[in-house]
This record gives structure tokens, sequence and C-alpha cells, in this order.
């Protein structure tokens, strides 16, 4: 059944070769990279801007500096006033949003192709020419103390994940969460918000990746129109932040109003950016088949067996980023069904991470990972966003936009030795986190 | 998807999509080619051929949504839910692995109206033919098994109580109840763990046999597979399907007379507001001024009225939308927008006043003008992609006709003028009959 299986998945790869994708990379004088996927299907195109800077890049006191700065780009320039751009790519028709993550900030527009220029011009103009004034700066703090409230404060399952992540994270930035800690965000000023963008924003800590239906040199030769003539800085060289050895299983509870528990356990591991040698870097796609078989899908082993089989689970999830700046974390939740305590839940799931360290799984598992990855590989190129995605988030690593590939044929490789050896070096409890959701009964009052 | 899936939340501390979400002055509006064919047993096939890429995706709609549930509040979800749980010789297990064998992906979700079911597969033979034999069996030979009966059901609890912690959720839910008080959009589509514990097998497969039929069944293909190909999986899919059970009819949903205002204490941080009515279905003869202006006052992610009075100039609110939720018995139309409790009062007295101005003065030429422009400029955006086709389609073809809708829809953007905009919504919003809703502490 095995080998028929692997005949099958050779089949399926064969005919992606006349689907092969081009993909070209540039880079100007003054620093800036970029990279352009031609995908002809429809007269649509993305373009995004990457700044390698996110909430990592920032420590105690300044944290959320990078989100609320996203925010204010959007506040106008010297030449464009505030509103202008949302209008001017409204008025074209076109999509648009931006993202403050970890390790990156980026902004992306699509829009039918023929109005790509616009896209150049305007994200040019606001690398450089940002204009921050007082009463703008007051307003847009206020809508990310709202954006706050909303995602954290009044969401029981984000303030888990939060003072989780404050947990699994011993001295490593991704312990403080990209929106910022209420007081900081309170205590944030104008300056601090420009320092930020004179510090980071610039050609050469900037990454443009566009696809869609262009052409790579005329792609290129605007953005060496528009962007050429802005100078490179001199970036500040980030001190590391190794994050320290864990040294003993670390637990949070989050005691909040709420209706339902949940439960989360995270595993310190590498990263891709971290892995520095060819073994480290096969344990690291070892362990992501590990997240994929126990949390991919309704096939999942948690699925399966915690959801279905025993019936402990309303959901589970596992996921495992390995796409970070930083040592990275294996996540796996779950919420308990009613009558099921959250101890119980977690005993089911240490028993299954045990069970993964016991024996090597059976090679039908690992088939069905790389199927999903092999047609995933198709479906992506449905979406001019997770094309994009896949092209930038490497690079802002410090990676290829290559090792997206590299990524599917690792993983091909791995085997469920690898993947029993890899489980049983980092999914120790020493590495351990617990988080639990424990729903607090609600007072008529709501205390501050 | 099920809601089990989305009860944890992958949470986003990580990563903020930080403007709202969304959401040519070029050529000629371009066009899709959506054939079309009824078959002897009733169901409607729509079908769409893009060979750019090895994938093909298809939607099954039944009109057996929540409005279906009668006295059996939350059987229209249970059904939708219980179908992959066991079917023909396999029980849920062996379900899911033969979708992953092949790296295709199955979803089942239900909305007020409609029962979806989407699967997305590679076009290769081996694949498509695997994919699509375990799809057809999940929805043509159900097993309803008893133990999974159960367990879905406690999902369905704790879906209820997650729409518990979440003020959006309990907003809406309190909304809709008061909006529909006498019709079948009411309810809360997961019931009430009352009228679930009451619902046997027996009226699962009795719902089943009377919505989940062929001449019901809408089903919409969209990718790399021919029309005769198409045709056959039309017929794979929908053959076996239970046969010609009559739906009965439904009369529409009357606007209550007046105002109402309702408050639900809850210990958040914001307070939720929502304020809404009963609006319209995509059949309506102002469907385009409708559309159009709402776009103008509350829909345009980031250069509407409500956006830039609410949140640009401000800093009330992170989003302040308004939308109609095109059901196909007058869904509603909602205004809706989240602020620091503390200032509810005052964002609500914006808002009412923000449509209050527009209620009176329609919006201007240029306003008018850029929001055409918006809405034709976008829809090559909105037909990009397998994905955004199928799920047009879908949208769209329980109330009209998709395909004329689809290659229709620019024309009738453009042609929207402003004294139409003005009337259409003079006559259908009423600000003084509108239920407004707010969750948050006591004011």
């Amino acid at each position: 059944m095995y080998r028929l299986f692997c005949t099958f998945l050779v089949m399926l790869l064969l005919p992606l070769a006349c689907f092969a994708v081009k993909t070209q990379e540039f880079r100007l004088q003054n620093g800036l990279k970029l990279i352009v996927r031609v995908d002809k299907r429809a007269p649509v195109v993305l373009f995004s801007t990457w700044y390698k800077v996110g909430g990592s890049y920032e420590q105690n006191g300044i944290t959320g500096v990078s989100h609320l700065l996203e925010h204010l780009m959007f506040k106008g320039t010297e030449k464009y006033g505030p509103g202008i751009f949302n209008e001017k790519i409204a008025n074209l028709g076109g999509v648009q949003n931006a993202m403050t993550s970890l390790d990156y900030t980026m902004y992306y527009q699509i829009l039918s192709s023929n109005h790509l220029a616009t896209s150049l011009e305007l994200e040019a103009d606001r690398m450089r020419n940002l204009l921050l004034k007082p009463s703008q700066f007051v307003t847009e703090k206020k809508v990310v103390m709202e954006e706050r409230r909303m995602r954290i404060d009044d969401n029981p399952q984000g303030l888990l994940w939060e003072r989780f992540n404050a947990a699994a994270f011993i001295n490593s930035p991704y312990h403080h969460p990209v929106v910022g800690w209420m007081t900081d965000l309170q205590h944030m000023t104008l300056k601090d918000a420009q320092d930020w963008y004179t510090e980071w924003y610039a050609p050469n800590n900037a990454i443009i990746v566009v696809v869609g239906n262009v052409d790579p040199d005329h792609v290129y030769a605007l953005t060496q129109r528009y962007f050429g003539i802005l100078k490179p800085s001199h970036l500040k060289v980030l001190k590391p932040r190794t994050e320290e050895r864990s040294v003993g299983e670390r637990k949070v509870v989050v005691n909040v109003p709420a209706k339902l528990p949940m439960l989360l356990l995270g595993y310190n591991a590498p990263s891709l950016a971290t892995a520095k040698t060819v073994a480290d870097k096969n344990e690291v796609y070892a362990l992501r088949v590990a997240a994929y078989i126990l949390g991919s899908g309704q096939s999942s082993l948690l699925a399966k067996e915690l959801v279905r089989q025993q019936a402990l689970a309303i959901s589970t999830y596992a996921s495992y980023d390995l796409f970070r700046l930083h040592q990275s974390i294996f996540y796996i939740g779950a919420v308990p069904v009613k009558s099921v305590s959250i101890n119980r839940l977690k005993s089911a799931i240490l028993k299954k991470i045990a069970d993964l360290k016991k024996s090597p799984l059976p090679e039908r598992d690992l088939a069905r990972v790389k199927a999903k990855l092999v047609a995933d590989r198709i479906y992506k190129r449905d979406s001019l966003f997770r094309q994009a995605m896949d092209l930038g988030v490497p690079e802002v690593i410090g990676l290829s936009w290559r090792d997206s590939d590299h990524y599917i044929a690792s993983i091909n490789k791995v085997t469920a030795k690898e993947v029993q050896a890899a489980a049983i070096k980092y999914l120790t409890t020493n590495r351990l986190t617990i988080g639990e959701l424990m729903p607090q009964r609600r007072n008529s009052e709501k205390k501050s | 998807m099920k809601f089990t899936a989305r009860l944890i939340c992958v949470f986003s501390v990580l990563t903020l999509a930080c403007q709202s979400l969304f959401a040519a002055n070029g050529p000629a509006a371009p066009f899709v080619d959506v054939q079309s064919w009824t078959k002897e047993n009733g169901a409607k096939i729509y079908f769409v051929e893009r060979r750019s890429l090895p994938m093909v995706d298809i939607a099954v709609l039944f009109p057996a949504g929540a409005v279906y549930d009668g006295k059996h509040q939350g059987i229209a979800y249970l059904t939708n839910a219980i179908l992959n749980e066991g079917a023909g010789k396999f029980n849920a297990n062996k379900l899911a692995d033969q979708f992953a064998e092949v790296g295709a992906v199955y979803a089942c979700n239900i909305d007020r109206d409609n029962s979806i079911f989407t699967l997305r597969t590679l076009s290769d033979e081996k694949s498509l033919n695997a994919s699509l034999s375990t799809f057809a069996t999940v929805l043509t030979m159900p097993t309803f098994p008893i133990d999974a009966i159960a367990r879905v059901k406690k999902e369905m609890d704790a879906a209820y109580r997650s729409e518990l912690q979440d003020p959006s959720s309990i907003a809406t839910n309190a909304l809709y109840k008061a909006i529909y008080r006498h019709f079948p959009y009411g309810h809360n589509v997961l019931g009430t763990h009352d009228s679930r514990s009451k619902i046997t097998r027996d009226d699962l497969l009795q719902f089943y046999k009377n919505h989940y039929t062929s001449n019901h069944a809408i089903v919409i293909i969209v990718g790399d597979v021919s029309k005769e190909k198409a045709k056959a999986i039309g017929k794979h899919i929908t053959d076996f399907l239970p046969k010609n059970a009559a739906l009965a009819p439904l009369h529409l949903p009357t606007m209550e007379h007046s105002k109402k205002e309702i408050h639900i204490n809850y210990p958040s941080l914001q307070t939720t507001i929502m304020m809404g009515q009963v609006g319209i279905s995509r059949k309506d003869k102002a469907l385009f001024p409708l559309l159009v202006g709402n776009a103008v006052l509350g829909g345009l992610p980031l250069s509407s009225q409500l956006f830039v009075h609410v949140r640009e100039k401000n800093g009330l609110a992170y989003y302040a939308s308004s939308q109609f939720n095109l059901l196909k018995y007058d869904g509603p139309f909602i205004v809706s927008l989240q602020t620091r409790a503390d200032n509810a009062t005052k964002a609500l007295s914006l808002v009412n006043s923000v449509v209050g101005d527009f209620l009176k003065n329609g919006p201007t030429e240029k306003q008018l003008a850029l929001a055409k422009q918006n809405l034709v400029g976008r829809f090559p955006l909105e037909i990009a992609t397998n994905a955004s086709i199928l799920s047009f389609i879908a949208s769209t073809s329980s109330s009209v006709d998709p395909a004329a809708y689809l290659n229709e829809y620019v024309d009738h953007i453009s042609s929207v003028t402003v004294s139409e905009v003005k009337s259409a919504f003079q006559k259908k919003v009423k600000l003084n009959q509108m239920v407004t809703v707010t969750v948050g502490p006591e004011s």
C-alpha cells in the first residue's frame, strides 16, 4: 500500500513541472530587494512592501511601536495628506491591508495590473516621507488601544495566548505581544514612533514582493524609477536575543470571565533561522511533520483520538512555525468536553506525545502529510496573497524565498524514525509550558 | 466549517492585520463563462472551466439552513455537521483519511439559508476520482451514527458557550432575535440546549430526506475539468440524493413598528453596538442603489462615512461599518462597531447622526462616483481566482441566476444614480424602526 502510495506521489509531482512558476529576483543599488513572480491567470497584481521590523525588534517599555507605526503609515506624507492613500487605492478598486507580525511589517495592495505604478509611487513616498502629526498620533493611539481591547482584553482566548507566550518565552522578544502591553501604548510618544520610523524604514531594510500579471523587467524598471532615489540607512545591528535554555516546566493560569476552558501546551524548539547545520534543520523539518500529524485537519491524531474516539476534546490544534527569526515553539491546543477536567485532557495529550517518542509512526501517517503538502503547493497558486507570503516570509528572517519550496522537498524526505527522534529531543518536560484558561464566574460589576 | 474547528482561535497576537478586512478604470467589464444546466433529477449545475491550475473546487448547496429548523432549533446545523461523521461503510476517521490521502480538503458550512459542502481537490484522474467518490458518499449515504450525534450536540453546546464569551456574538444573536421576532431567522443557528437534546436520529433522517434532495440541489464546479467531466461530477453527486420533496413556502418577515433599545450587561472594556432592521434579498428591485449607497455609508472598508467619522476623525473604534446581509428572505441591514465603554453614548450618537444625514441628503455625486469606481474596479479581483469565482456563484445562486448576475454586475453598479440611492434608502432604512443592541458594562 505504501509503495503504491509513493508511486502515486511521484506521479503527482511530474505534472507540476509543466506548471513551473517563474520567479525573479532583483536588487537596487540602495539595497532594496525585489522579487517578482509571474501569474497571468487574471489581469491583477499584488504589490507588497515588507520591512524587517516587528514585535521582536522591540523591548519592554516600547512594545507595540512597530504596530502603531503601521497604523500611522496611513496618516499621510508631505505629498499625499491623511486618508489620501486609502482613497487612491479605493478609487482604483484596489483591496489593501497591512500587517505587523513578530518579525516583519508588511503592506500590500491588490489591484488591476494596469494600476501597478500607483502602488509603487505611494509606497516609495511613504517609505521615507511620512508626516507624523500630534493630533493624528493621539487619535491613532486610541484606535490601537481599542484594537487591543477587542483582540485581547475582552477576548479570553486572546488573553490566554498572550500570557502563555509571556511564560513560554523566558527572555526572547517573542515574550511580549505585537500589539504591545497596554501601559506601553499609553505612554508611547510621537517621538518614539518617529525614531522607530527613521531607524527601520529604509530601502536597505525592505523587500518588495510582486505577484501577478506583470513582466518582471517592467516591474524592475518601475521599482528603479520610484525607489531608486531613496538613500539607504545605516541600520542598527540588533544584539542577538538568544533564548535561554529551558530548564523546567512552566505553567500559567488565566482566570477571567469566560464560558469555555482551554488548554495550551508549548515546547520551545528551534526555527529554520536558528537551526544552523543541515542536521539541525532536518530535525526541525521532522518536528514539523510531528505537528502536522498531531494537529492538521480531521485526519490528525488528536482529532481522531481525543475528539472522536475518546470524546475528551471539543476541538484540537497543533502548530509549529519554522519561519521565525528567533527560536520558535511547538504549540498544541485543546478545548475540553464539558464534563472533562483540564488535567484529564492534558494527560491524554501528554500520552499521545509519549506515544510519538515510543515508536515510529506508521508510514501512511507520513504519506498523508506529504500528500497534503503536494496538493497545497497547487492550491496556494490560486491565491496571490499566499504566494506573496511564501516569497516574503523567508526573506525577512534572513533566508531565501526559495526556502518555501525547499520546505516541501525537505518534508518529503522526513522518515518515521526521524520524527520519533525529534519528538524525543524536543517534546520534553523541561521545554514545556502549560497554559490553562479557567473560566471565572462573572460578578455583576467588572473589576478593572 | 464546523464551529468546533473555530473554537481554538489561532490567535494573531503575533500578526495583526490592521486596517479593516475587505474588502480599473480599465477595459470593458470582464466576462466569466458560466455554463449551466438542469439535470433530469432537478439539480442545477453551474460550471466554470479554468485550466490554468490542476485543481478543482466543488460546492454543493441545499436549502437546508436554520430558517428551516421548525420546532427543532439546531437541526439544520446538526444535519450539516453529521454527514461526514459516517457514510457508506466508512466511519469519520476513514472518511477523513480518504480525503487526506489525496490532499483533498472537505468543508461543511451552514447559515440561515443554506447548507453548503465544499471540496477542493487536485484534478489528476486518481485524486479527483478518489476525492469525488468520498464526497459523493458523504452527501448521499450518510449513516448518522448515534455516538456521533451525541458528540456533535456537545460540540454545539461548547460553540454556544463560546458565543457567550464573545460580545460580538452576543450582540448579533440578540439583534437577530429582536429584528425577526416572528420569522425563523431570529433564533440562534445552534438552537438551545433544550431544543438540541430533543432532536432524535429519526428527526435528522427526516430533515435530510426533506431538504437534501436532488431537485433543490445546486452544484458549482470551478477548475480543471472538461464539460463532459463536469456533467459526470454533477451526476455522481446528485443521482443518489433523496428525491422530490416539496419545501414549505415561507412568508417574508415584516419590520417592527417602533424603535427598540436592548442593553446586555457584559464585563468588557469595550461596548459592542449593533443597530439593525429587516433588509433585502438579492432579488430586490432596489438592490444596486442600496449596495452602492451602503458602500458610501459604511461598506467601503477604509473610506466609508462611518469609518471616516467614527475611526479616522474621532478614534472611537477600530472598525465601524454597515452592511446588507442579502439572505433569501430579506436578511438584515446592520450597522456595527465596538468602542471603549465610556465612549458608547458618544459613539452611538455619532453613528445615528451619520446615518441620519445620509438618509436625509443621500450621497454626494463625488461620493457616489468614487463608490462606483471602487466596486467596478474591484470586480476583476473578485473573479480572479477559482476560489473567488466559486464563492461569488455560491453566494448568489440560491436567489438569482448567477451567470446573469455576474456578467451584468458592472453595468448595474455603473448605472446607479444619486436620486436612486436617496430614494431607495429613504424607502427602506428607517431609523425610527431600528433595533439597537449594546453589549457592555452597565451605562
